[in-house]
């Protein structure tokens, strides 16, 4: 898959990113959007919808125009290096350091960016740990060097006393102090600082809360409040952020200004964790102060809501973040509402959520046909029946289960490259290929390594460590659930014994966080996850033996707790969820056999509704005899008209499948049959002829008989509820 | 790099920040402002820099090159005459033509010399009306080119001759010009001669050194010259005039200067008798610079004084000869008088002369003081005065005088080619080519040189039908120009020995009268001594 797949409108050259950077994809500049104050921009998407991708697109398109820095905020790198010394290091100051660099190195119009304030408030805060040796915090602070800026000739922080700054504090090493290493690396700077230098860390913490216009009593608070952890160090590096922020805009400022373009960009990857959260808050308060700058910061976050990087209730009304989809047009008009109080203002105002772009069905199409192309330029799999038929179900099938997820699209594409379809209108066994995840790795079942991309290498943030090793499997149990009733009785089971268990409600709300949409019929609202996590639970032991006492437990809850007519918020009747799992664990045996029974009895529009419910079933380890059933090809032991509901079932069934596409003679069956019953039960024909005919439409315009949010993707036109 | 992508490209290297639009705005200003000052400059003065017209660039400050047109370079007293030669180049361009080069210097200090060399292009210019008058084919185009002050750059002009002889649609045929005798001139026509093959008339430069031997092999292979040699002038001058060697003196010029060498050379002979005082010598500065000269002939013209010496043998340049005179004439010896005899060049002696000058030289006496005898190439009345003289002659011998038809052919085929040329100038048919003066020869000798070559190429092309003859055949007409194909010059015949000289051809000995300030014809000179030979058919054993 070409690495900007699906991102072309945001990409483009009067797309978001060409306007938010002032510089198109080819380096031309663009008209500024929105400035001088700028919304923190929130890519939001769950796992394998390209967000990091899009980010590299960014880097590497736009990175070569203006400065671009990035930092993966879920990378263990960060928090491996700060606890190497907690003491003068934290996460945040590691990232801020990182970026730093990454900025300073950039070699493009106008040169790298110089950080003397990033490096002034880094350098205190290195040397400000009271219990470690002179020799260990010089150490700390010299590995800021490469932060240190270079002066130019004529200008400069330092001029050309930067090395003799750097001596000075080797010197610190081998004369006793008398005053804390704190006071004596604040007092070397300063006093080798030139004329532009002093302006500029007077300007910057000169400002810190208390430091009362003066820079050296700013560092010393800073590097105090970093020291005293907490509330007061996350004031010290949303600071140091700041410091930052203020060294990009000098560089953009006065001869800077004629040399750049654009504006510089800062990509923060998986923000949605602590990291990222540390990072992107002071920013949204800083500028809802007024601290305006031109760093366009670029964040990732998994919930469609930005989730805990904004706050989990949602703000409403004007201070709700603006939202937007690549689809919905040009970009978005921001404009921070006028706030009486910063202070109160959520920091949410400051955002633009930008929903991730799922594929086109002609963008999966592309990525799966790329995939399928061999070096000699023939197309795998031909040879063997219709190959354009054939290879048209292969990708309506990953469209029906991917639902223009990418990296399932890509994912699916590769393990049916080298599918050979089966002649005839066989349904493409999309979940048996396998794929190499790396050059070196042996191929493996597509279905695992899509869990592993999407589920284990994704794990909440909140997830607690002692769940880590049974999350996949909590997850392949609820594939069964509907509602959280159903999965809670499953999670009390299954976990039964532990001393810690995980909630029903608890996952929903981590699978929620996790940014896996929700669907009032189905737990797990993602079908193609869903899909999966049944394979596997059906694998989880031998002839599915955990997918069966899934089932059977379920089947049993229903029918023990609640008499079948009990109102259920997703099939309608206690009953009907009964039977659905019923029909799923043991087959359409008993299930037509109690249908048949209340068939005279029942209320026929309601008994209708529960034969679709019911219907809702997944097929699973069990033969697929439901086409030539429903054409009422199996003679069945009951009469007439256990036969005709056993056909009705299953059509319905079959119809109800939406991982296969329609077929016409089971779909005319379907009407058939329900004309048939009419003569069964007169008094029913009316209901009857009236449910035949509405079906009939439906399934005509591919419409689902019972909509559902997780199918919503399939079939062509809008949904009719 | 893909070529769509170049604009984005440029765009990024070229426009992307204030600061690149700004030096690229900088640069693309300073880069229109010098293209439209040059082309501004260009446009408006053409010719300045570096170009002074077709053909012609200017180096070090001299026009130097090959101009076809009417451009005078820079010389307003050649203008009439140059124009003349545009007008008949453009005559006969559509007509099949060869080309002749008149190779001289074209931007004379001097005014003397600028007179000079106008009567030199009007020679030129009359041989070329005449001979695209004489109904042969192929017609002559004539062309100016200018090596530069004392012939200096001359290669570049060489290379230009030598393509243009390589062209087939100039056909450069002959070279002539040379009015001086300089180391440059002969290395030019070294090159012309035995590196293109071109071939060179020599009409003006009398020089030995610019002549083949008649022995032994050609020093300019495919030269010609029509001019005798200083050493023949001086040989009709001096040595066969019977004065007594005590009655002579040489003062001579150590300068190296071919022309003065050559000169002293001939002029070194032994008279007869008693031996006079010894040879005076003086070193000049140069062609035209005086330097301390003016000393150096107070000192000698004392010298002579004293001596028995009444006829001084000068071999200097004209600058020089005009010094000495002078000085001699200021010496003032017991109203001594003094007959200078000296070369060719002489006859632009009178350029240089003032008011102050000749009165210096007539002296006090009813003699004049001095008088300067040279020999001239020709002279106008030599003609008419020698057939006088030989009638007289022969009617003293004979007692009757001779009829028209005992005329010798040698004085009446110059005279009436003369007499041609001169009813062409006072007729104006050639058009206004401003005053002609035919006295100090160099305009019938410039014409007689085309004349010859023209006569060459006329020759070569009755053997090669109508093509335009080869460089190679033109150069091996020139011995086949003696006897029935003599060429009678307006200066005498003009029969080539096998080395390409002019065989006894006489000189015109004439005497500078600082009374009348005229040229006065005295005689003719043979330097064999005797006349040419009846149809001018040169003897074997000729050197």
């Amino acid at each position: 898959m070409p690495d900007d797949l699906g991102f072309e409108k945001l990409l483009q050259e009067d797309g978001l990113v060409a306007g938010l950077l002032g510089k198109s994809r080819k380096g031309r500049n663009r008209p500024l959007l929105y400035g001088p104050d700028l919304p923190v921009v929130v890519l939001t998407g769950g796992p394998g919808m390209g967000k990091g991708r899009l980010l590299g697109c960014i880097r590497s398109i736009f990175g070569a125009y203006v400065p671009v820095a990035w930092i993966d905020c879920g990378a263990a790198v960060f928090r491996r290096r700060a606890e190497e010394h907690p003491g003068t290091r934290s996460e945040c100051t590691e990232a801020l350091r990182e970026i730093g660099l990454q900025f300073q190195k950039w070699d493009g119009d106008g040169g790298g960016i110089k950080t003397p304030r990033l490096y002034a408030g880094l350098a205190a805060i290195a040397a400000s740990d009271g219990q470690d040796s002179t020799g260990d915090l010089v150490s700390e602070v010299r590995r800021h060097d490469a932060l240190v800026p270079k002066g130019s000739f004529w200008r400069g922080v330092f001029h050309r006393a930067r090395a003799g700054y750097l001596n000075a504090l080797l010197g610190l090493v081998a004369n006793p102090l008398t005053a804390p290493v704190v006071v004596a690396v604040v007092d070397e700077l300063l006093a080798r600082l030139s004329h532009e230098g002093t302006a500029a860390l007077r300007g910057c913490y000169g400002a810190y809360p208390g430091a009362a216009g003066m820079p050296r009593l700013g560092l010393h608070t800073l590097a105090n409040d970093f020291q005293q952890g907490g509330a007061a160090r996350r004031t010290a590096e949303g600071f140091l952020f700041r410091a930052l922020r203020e060294d990009v805009e000098a560089a953009y400022g006065g001869f800077g200004g004629l040399a750049h373009a654009g504006r510089p960009a800062l990509l923060l990857d998986r923000a949605d964790t602590a990291l990222g959260r540390n990072l992107v808050r002071p920013v949204l308060t800083d500028r809802e102060h007024g601290h305006h700058d031109r760093l366009v910061v670029v964040a990732t976050a998994r919930h469609e809501g930005g989730g805990r990087l904004l706050g989990r209730e949602r703000a409403v009304g004007e201070d709700r973040p603006t939202a937007w989809a690549p689809s919905d047009g040009p970009p978005p008009d921001w404009r921070r509402p006028p706030a009486p109080d910063p202070d109160l203002a959520p920091p949410a105002r400051g955002v633009v959520l930008v929903r991730m772009p799922v594929l086109t069905r002609e963008q999966q199409q592309e990525a799966t046909t790329r995939l399928r192309v061999q070096p000699s330029g023939t197309t795998a799999g031909a040879g063997s029946g219709d190959p354009t038929t054939s290879w048209q179900l292969v990708d309506f099938g990953i469209h029906r289960l991917s639902g223009g997820r990418p990296l399932f699209v890509t994912r699916l594409g590769e393990a049916t490259a080298s599918y050979r379809p089966p002649a005839g209108r066989g349904t493409p066994a999309l979940l048996d290929g396998t794929v190499r995840t790396g050059d070196d790795e042996p191929p493996q079942p597509v279905g695992d390594v899509l869990l592993d991309e999407l589920v284990l290498r994704q794990l909440p943030e909140e997830l607690p460590a002692l769940h880590h090793d049974q999350w996949l499997d909590l997850l392949s149990h609820l594939s069964v659930a509907h509602d959280v009733d159903c999965a809670q009785a499953l999670m009390l089971r299954v976990q039964a014994g532990r001393a810690a268990q995980l909630s029903a409600y608890r996952i929903a709300e981590l699978l929620q966080d996790s940014g896996w949409p929700h669907c009032p019929r189905h737990f797990i609202g993602d079908l193609g996850l869903r899909t999966l996590l049944r394979q596997r639970l059906y694998r989880m032991r031998p002839d599915g033996a955990a997918w069966a006492r899934n089932h059977e437990q379920l089947r049993h809850h229903y029918h023990l707790l609640l008499r079948d007519q009990h109102p259920d918020p997703v099939f309608g009747s206690a009953g009907a969820h009964r039977l659905n799992h019923q029909l799923a664990h043991q087959g359409a045996e008993p299930v037509v056999a109690r249908l048949t029974s209340t068939f005279a009895t029942t209320d026929p529009r309601l008994w209708c509704a529960d034969v679709l419910s019911i219907a809702q079933a997944p097929l699973l380890g069990r033969d697929d005899d439901r086409r030539a059933r429903a054409l009422g090809e199996v003679q069945t032991e009951g009469g007439l008209l256990h036969w005709r509901v056993d056909r009705l079932l299953h059509a319905l069934w079959l119809c109800e499948d939406r991982t296969r596409p329609i077929d016409e003679a089971v779909a005319d069956a379907l009407k058939d049959v329900l004309d048939d019953l009419c003569t069964e039960a007169p008094r029913a024909a009316a209901v009857l002829t009236d449910t035949a005919r509405r079906w009939g439409e439906l399934i005509e315009n591919r419409q689902p008989l019972k909509p559902c949010a997780c199918t919503r993707h399939i079939g062509r036109k809008a949904q009719r509820t | 790099m893909n070529v769509r992508n170049v604009p984005d490209w440029l765009y990024r290297k070229l426009w992307a920040t204030r600061l690149k639009k700004a030096l690229t705005a900088l640069v693309a200003v300073v880069v229109v402002v010098g293209v439209v000052s040059v082309v501004g400059y260009r446009v408006t003065r053409p010719d300045e820099p570096d170009h002074c017209a077709t053909g012609v660039d200017r180096i070090d400050g001299e026009c130097i090159g090959v101009s076809a047109s009417a451009y005078d370079f820079g010389t307003p007293e050649i203008s009439k005459v140059t124009a003349a030669i545009a007008r008949e180049n453009r005559r006969i361009e559509s007509k099949p033509h060869v080309t002749l080069a008149m190779v001289l210097p074209l931007e004379p200090e001097l005014a003397a010399e600028r007179g000079e060399l106008r009567s030199e292009l009007q020679g030129a210019y009359l041989a070329q009306y005449r001979v695209n008058r004489l109904q042969r084919t192929p017609l002559v185009r004539l062309v100016l080119a200018n090596p530069g002050k004392d012939y200096k750059k001359y290669d570049t002009v060489v290379d230009t001759l030598g393509t243009m002889a390589a062209s087939r649609d100039d056909n450069l045929r002959a070279v002539t010009g040379f009015n001086l005798s300089l180391k440059e001139s002969k290395a030019a026509i070294g090159r012309l001669t035995n590196d293109l093959h071109i071939p060179v008339v020599i009409s003006r430069a009398s020089a030995d050194d610019i002549a083949n031997p008649e022995k032994g092999e050609a020093r300019y292979k495919g030269l010609a010259r029509i001019i005798p040699t200083n050493q023949a002038q001086a040989d009709a001058l001096a040595c066969r005039a019977g004065t007594p060697d005590k009655d002579t003196v040489l003062v001579k010029d150590t300068r190296p200067d071919i022309y003065v060498s050559s000169l002293a050379k001939a002029f070194s002979c032994r008279e007869k008798g008693e031996p006079g005082p010894k040879d005076q010598e003086f070193e000049s500065p140069g062609i035209n610079r005086l330097g301390n000269t003016g000393n150096d002939f107070a000192f000698i013209g004392n010298n002579i004084c004293q001596s028995s010496a009444r006829t001084v043998y000068f071999a200097g340049r004209p600058v020089h000869l005009r010094l000495f005179a002078l000085k001699l004439a200021e010496a003032g010896c017991r109203d001594k008088k003094y007959t200078i005899i000296s070369g060719s060049g002489s006859a632009t002696l009178e350029r240089y002369m003032s008011e102050e000058d000749w009165q210096v030289l007539r002296g006090g006496g009813k003699e004049p003081a001095v008088t300067v005898q040279y020999a001239a190439p020709g002279h106008p009345e030599a003609w008419e005065r020698e057939i006088a003289r030989w009638r007289d002659a022969r009617k003293k011998a004979a007692g009757k005088a001779p009829t028209d038809a005992q005329l010798p052919a040698y004085l009446t085929e110059p005279r009436d080619q003369l007499r041609k040329l001169t009813d062409l100038v006072t007729s104006g048919r050639a058009g206004d080519i401003g005053p002609v003066e035919l006295d100090d020869s160099r305009t019938m000798l410039v014409h007689d040189g085309v004349y010859t070559a023209a006569q060459a190429v006329f020759l070569a092309n009755t053997q090669t039908g109508d093509r335009i003859p080869a460089r190679e055949r033109v150069a091996a007409q020139w011995t086949r120009l003696e006897s029935a194909y003599r060429v009678a010059g307006t200066s005498g015949w003009i029969c080539l020995t096998n080395g390409g000289n002019p065989y006894d051809k006489p000189v015109a000995i004439v005497e500078l009268d600082p009374r009348t300030r005229k040229l006065a014809f005295v005689r003719l000179g043979w330097p064999e001594g005797r006349p040419q030979p009846d149809n001018c058919v040169v003897p074997s054993g000729t050197d």
